[in-house]
């Protein structure tokens, strides 16, 4: 699976830190995510979404190997 | 994931001043015999063969030290604890448990080898200048918890921005689970009746297979716990984890309060026990839930 939270975060200009903070976890589990070594559970995977106000799609995207 | 049964964050710094201590007295118990001088208590008129009258209970002390700071140490959340510090330790503990074990498994092998080559064929693993040296079922009640520390602190501040995840080992289902399920249970049958016929009849029985049981247990259960379910999916991992840190707890709190209350031969005993209780235990909460939940299940599917 990768993700666009780097992309998404430079739309919204905000830092890891900043989105860190307002998901509710440490800024090297959002640094982890970014860099698609971690795969979030569902739950912190939509709480992501719903900060950048995109369906959860949008933001992680299913790979051929998934 | 929620992170359950930690200690407060604060806990990790008070880990350090008990289990420092504890091993610089661990290792002068050890290996100078040194005793705390008045430290103990008359517990028995006369010396019996292997139980003096007067027990000292510095070697307790420092195992106690040695094992509240390493689970102080290991078990202690972070100051941001989330989802993925969880899986971290959950992920890390699951490594070194395995990893023990196999260390384990060099080392009965090195002692076996060794005891063919200096003892005429006579392998007895437990009385040897080997043994004597690098005593492992003293060192195995504490070292899943060092490896596990070493691990997690590696995975955690190894890069400053980022934390690191151990993937899952396991072993393919066939053969493995198979013969690790078989062994398992024919050597604890055999530990079990050996035990039983000795306390109900008090009979001699023949201590060196039970010894050999014993000590190749740890390795068969090793088997079993890291070998694949025939189903295995995201669910059954993260059970897997669950058990084996409830396994990790149980086991240590059992092993603290044996060392409060035995002594002597039966906390020899006990330290050959204690070789094989996390992956028994392990298996034993996994399996359990595991069938609880097919049960419920099949249940289920039948009732829709």
């Amino acid at each position: 699976m990768k993700n666009n939270i780097r992309v998404e975060r430079a739309i919204k200009n905000i830092t890891q830190a900043d989105l860190a903070d307002q998901v509710g976890v440490s800024r090297q589990t959002i640094n982890t995510i970014e860099s698609n070594k971690y795969v979030p559970s569902t739950v912190l995977a939509l709480k992501i979404a719903r900060i950048f106000e995109k369906p959860v799609e949008e933001v992680f995207i299913l790979e051929d190997e998934d | 994931m929620k992170s359950r049964f930690l200690f407060p964050y604060q806990f990790k710094l008070l880990g350090w001043f008990l289990a420092v201590p504890g091993f610089v007295l661990g290792y002068f118990v050890l290996y100078h015999e040194y005793k705390i001088p008045g430290f103990e208590l008359r517990l028995r008129d006369k010396d019996a063969l292997f139980v003096p009258s007067i027990e000292n209970f510095t070697n307790e002390l420092a195992l106690i030290l040695v094992l509240l700071g390493l689970l102080f140490i290991a078990f202690s959340r972070e100051k941001k604890e989330d989802e993925l510090t969880v899986r971290m330790r959950y992920n890390a503990l699951y490594w070194a448990i395995l990893i023990n074990y196999l260390i384990y498994g060099v080392w009965l092998v090195v002692a076996l080898v060794h005891d063919l080559f200096f003892f005429n064929n006579q392998v007895r693993v437990l009385s040897n200048f080997f043994t004597d040296i690098l005593p492992i079922w003293i060192y195995n009640l504490f070292t899943p918890l060092v490896i596990f520390v070493i691990r997690y602190y590696y995975l955690r501040y190894s890069k400053n921005n980022e934390y690191k995840i151990d993937k899952l080992f396991y072993l393919p289902y066939k053969p493995f689970k198979v013969i690790g399920i078989s062994v398992s249970i024919v050597m604890l049958t055999g530990i079990l009746l050996s035990f039983i016929i000795k306390w109900v009849s008090g009979n001699r029985i023949n201590e060196d297979i039970l010894e050999d049981m014993m000590l190749f247990l740890p390795l068969a259960l090793l088997l079993w716990t890291y070998s694949k379910e025939k189903n295995e999916d995201e669910f059954i991992a993260t059970l897997r984890l669950e058990s084996m840190q409830l396994a990790v707890y149980t086991n240590y709190i059992i092993l603290l309060v044996a060392n409060c209350f035995l002594f002597f031969t039966d906390f020899m005993v006990f330290m050959f026990i204690n070789l094989s209780t996390i992956t028994l235990f392990f298996v034993i909460r996994f399996n359990y839930i595991l069938r609880k939940y097919n049960k419920a299940t099949e249940q289920g599917e039948l009732a829709s």
